[in-house]
């Protein structure tokens, strides 16, 4: 029997609509999960004394970036045929999340109550070594940008690598960020690693509100690639994201 | 010799907690401590819950599980706490924390500490208030070997167990290694555990704690928020089945042990029996003396007053104490409150009786008859009612 054309594009219509519904139930949940950890560490007793206004400020822009990732994420979600954002993210926006992530991180090295809060217990800030949380090698080919169809996503991807990298590294070591141009300038490689825990108890599998399947999520969504490794008791994960020349970029 | 065997086959604390997270750990230590103090506000007895309690905690092993085990450990005092510790954080942090609690219990008040500064101001208050515990003593360590294979946990898990103890388990133990595929792991071992041992097991979800329990009812469900009940209907059995406090003595070459915290029941006596030479029970309003000291087929059941009650208590309680025994001048004194008609040779005689060897119970001769006390290597036990 053949089918009814138009049944039949009822039907797809429909499934392809299930899907959507699925999809963005999935990512609001992870996400909404994640902001609200993320405020309810914030109005908890002792935070603001820990994080100062300076921390305090950083993590709210932090929050507004995720928030503005998930406006995007939906209205990608809501029209599939509609022309994407068409962002771009140089130098300055990574370092200034990566410097938002040092002092988020040396705020909480220095209080157990917001490592306990955060889940972050037993990570590489559970034992000071000095000043460094992060050890970070920035050398970004001159001129290029990251072009972004999800505003907030490149912050977000990066920061989820930073924090599963705080979270199960091993104490009294110094997680390691090194971005670098590949693929002679026309790829962005990101690598963060850090050295790994001993023991048979294991840091949680999965993590608080299922970061690492976000990140999953949004790479496979713009087509970056990501990578997880572990060897000589070093974990690493790296991202390869794509470059181009400003002037064919939008705004950012 | 009564410590190793607490610690290697017998579990303390009649309520077993296992969470994989410090901070749920926190909060189950909350509800318990709340459910003492409810009770003591409406004029109840304190019940301290968590002097009944012992966590295992298998967050990882590392400092900041050290800093919670030692707030655990000094915010309640009754507590014992079993750490996975490859790396030595807690024993070293518990350790300072027992020396600087000792030095500022010889008055040294400007005494500086390296310890972590939330730590340091809660000894300090303990032993302003003269609370503080030795936290070494409650602090035990799980081997790294049990925790890799659904065997080894489930063995381990048995042995610490009692009948009629309590298991309140996360329903995910994430962090254990033979749970990382499937983290649901972790609570069938624990059921297995509880089912061996005769136990009952409730498990905490994000949402619910429920017991899996054959002799309750299952369908019963508890939300996340009241926590508390969940308090109140394991205190209720506990009070039940764990009705004593034991307070023992046991010899290991030189080394005398106290005990005064294990909580126990009549369950309990068939190797309180095996273990001790002397146990004093309740039994209703009278009191029970049994051990492997005292003839098997004797039934020692004594009314409360009577002469040969207050003769073996006191006999306990100098064995306990490393006393000198008892006077036979204060055998006579109890005849003559009693109103009594026998004499202190026939007390110490029936006394003399119970024993399987009648050198058991020594003569001291002094003036007035002189004292009685039991053997120098005699063990003893001696349940308490507890009301704590």
């Amino acid at each position: 029997m053949v089918p009814d054309p138009h049944e039949l594009s009822q039907l797809t219509k429909e499934h392809d609509q299930n899907s959507r519904r699925d999809e963005r139930a999935r990512l609001s949940s992870l996400i909404a999960h994640g902001l609200l950890a993320s405020l309810h560490v914030l109005s908890s007793p002792g935070s603001q004394a820990a994080f100062g206004s300076e921390v305090g400020t950083r993590i709210l822009r932090m929050l507004n970036n995720r928030a503005e990732l998930l406006s995007a994420l939906f209205r990608a979600l809501d029209d599939q045929d509609a022309e994407p954002p068409n962002a771009a993210v140089g130098p300055e926006r990574v370092r200034e999340t990566l410097d938002n992530y040092t002092a988020l991180f040396s705020a909480v090295a220095q209080s157990f109550p917001l490592r306990k809060e955060l889940d972050w217990t037993n990570g590489t800030l559970s034992r000071p070594t000095g000043d460094d949380v992060l050890k970070v090698a920035l050398d970004w080919p001159s001129g290029a940008v990251i072009p972004c169809a999800l505003p907030g996503a490149v912050g977000f991807v990066l920061g989820e690598a930073l924090i599963n990298a705080v979270r199960h590294g091993k104490p009294g070591t110094v997680p390691q960020v090194t971005i670098r141009g590949a693929h002679s300038g026309s790829a962005l490689e990101v690598v963060v690693q850090n050295e790994c825990k001993d023991g048979v108890v294991r840091t949680k599998a999965s993590d608080h509100y299922g970061g690492s399947q976000l990140v999953d999520m949004l790479a496979e969504r713009l087509r970056w690639r990501v990578e997880r490794s572990q060897a000589d008791g070093r974990y690493t994960l790296s991202l390869l994201l794509p470059l181009i020349e400003p002037q064919t970029a939008g705004a950012a | 010799m009564i410590a190793e065997l607490m610690r290697s086959s017998r579990m303390t604390r009649p309520l077993l907690v296992i969470e994989d997270r410090a901070r749920h750990f926190d909060q189950i230590l909350e509800a318990l401590d709340d459910l003492g103090r409810v009770a003591s506000a409406h004029g109840g007895s304190r019940y301290d819950l968590t002097a009944r309690t012992a966590l295992i905690c298998l967050d990882g092993s590392g400092g900041d599980t050290a800093i919670s085990v030692a707030l655990w450990l000094l915010a309640h005092p009754g507590l014992v706490v079993w750490a996975y510790d490859k790396e030595g954080d807690v024993l070293r942090l518990v350790d300072e924390v027992d020396a600087f609690a000792a030095q500022i219990g010889r008055g040294e008040r400007s005494a500086v500490t390296a310890l972590p500064q939330e730590v340091g101001a809660l000894v300090r208050d303990a032993v302003d208030k003269r609370h503080y515990r030795l936290l070494k003593p409650r602090l035990h360590f799980v081997a790294e070997a049990v925790l890799k294979t659904n065997d080894g946990f489930r063995d381990y898990l048995s042995r610490l167990v009692r009948p009629g103890a309590v298991i309140l388990s996360d329903v995910e133990l994430e962090t254990l290694e033979f749970a990382q595929r499937d983290p649901l792991q972790g609570v069938v071992v624990a059921s297995q555990a509880a089912s061996r041992g005769r136990a009952h097991l409730w498990i905490m979800s994000n949402r619910n704690i429920f017991p899996l329990d054959f002799e309750l009812d299952t369908e019963r469900r508890y939300s996340k928020r009241n926590v508390d009940r969940m308090a109140r209907e394991v205190a209720e059995r506990l009070r039940i089945r764990f009705p004593w406090r034991l307070r023992a003595r046991a010899s290991t070459g030189a080394l005398i042990e106290i005990h005064d915290d294990v909580f126990v029941g009549p369950d309990d006596l068939p190797w309180l029996n095996v273990e001790f030479d002397v146990v004093l029970a309740p039994d209703g309003d009278n009191l029970h003396v049994s051990g492997r000291a005292i003839q098997p087929d004797a039934r020692i059941v004594l009314k409360p007053g009577t002469p040969t009650l207050n003769a073996w208590e006191e006999l306990v309680r100098e064995q306990l104490e490393d006393g000198d025994g008892i006077a036979a001048t204060d055998i006579d004194e109890w005849i003559q409150e009693a109103r009594g008609t026998r004499t202190a040779a026939q007390v110490i005689a029936k006394l003399r009786d119970s024993f399987v060897k009648a050198s058991r119970l020594k003569h001291i001769p002094e003036a007035n008859a002189g004292t009685y006390k039991l053997g120098g290597d005699t063990t003893v036990a001696w349940l308490l009612a507890n009301q704590g």
